[in-house]
């Protein structure tokens, strides 16, 4: 069960996402508008890369746990994207005399 | 070259821009993004390589980091958050 082009079309397109997530990150200035992009990516090339290897493979031991590190990653994305948005809020707004020292 | 072995290298080459914005980062802050991006990818870049080698056990190993890069992050942005600058 191998269909070559729609699975190079997929890795393709996920490569692409993350290249294009990459470069906006490196470009962009902000730490707090650099979470947007590690979203993007997290969320949507493990969706494409899943699909190409299940093109690819169909419902194999790969495949499974192809869709098993998906979904571990599109779970974590927005619990990941809620921390560091907080911790970079705090990070950058809050003054030195107000942050917590060490035990 | 095999499809997933370039898919690879070329997901290798943008784990190198997550590591320049990290080189490049004045603050803390500005480099944790750029971390976990840096984690997704080694993660998708891991699938790539066990598809071109075409060895599933490969697998393993990147269900092994996507599962950990959560507590990793987590404990990173907590760090910042509370006691680094």
């Amino acid at each position: 069960m191998t269909h070559p082009v729609p699975t190079g079309i997929l890795v393709g397109a996920s490569v692409l996402v993350v290249f294009l997530g990459s470069l906006g990150m490196a470009l962009v200035s902000g730490a707090a508008a650099r979470v947007h992009f590690v979203s993007a990516v997290s969320l949507v090339t493990p969706v494409l890369m899943t699909a190409a290897v299940l093109c690819q493979g169909g419902l194999s031991q790969a495949g499974v746990k192809t869709i098993l590190i998906a979904v571990v990653l599109i779970a974590q994305g927005p619990v990941v994207a809620h921390v560091l948005g907080r911790a970079i809020y705090a990070h950058e707004r809050l003054p030195e005399s107000e942050r917590e020292k060490p035990a | 070259m095999n499809l997933w072995l370039g898919a690879d290298a070329a997901l290798l080459l943008a784990t190198w821009i997550c590591a320049a914005v990290i080189l490049r980062g004045r603050r803390l802050s500005d480099c944790l993004p750029a971390l976990q991006m840096a984690g997704v990818i080694l993660v998708l870049a891991l699938v790539a390589l066990s598809q071109a080698m075409a060895r599933p056990s490969f697998l393993d190993l990147a269900l092994a980091l996507a599962v950990l890069s959560f507590p990793a992050a987590l404990l990173f942005a907590h760090f910042v958050e509370r006691w680094l600058r």
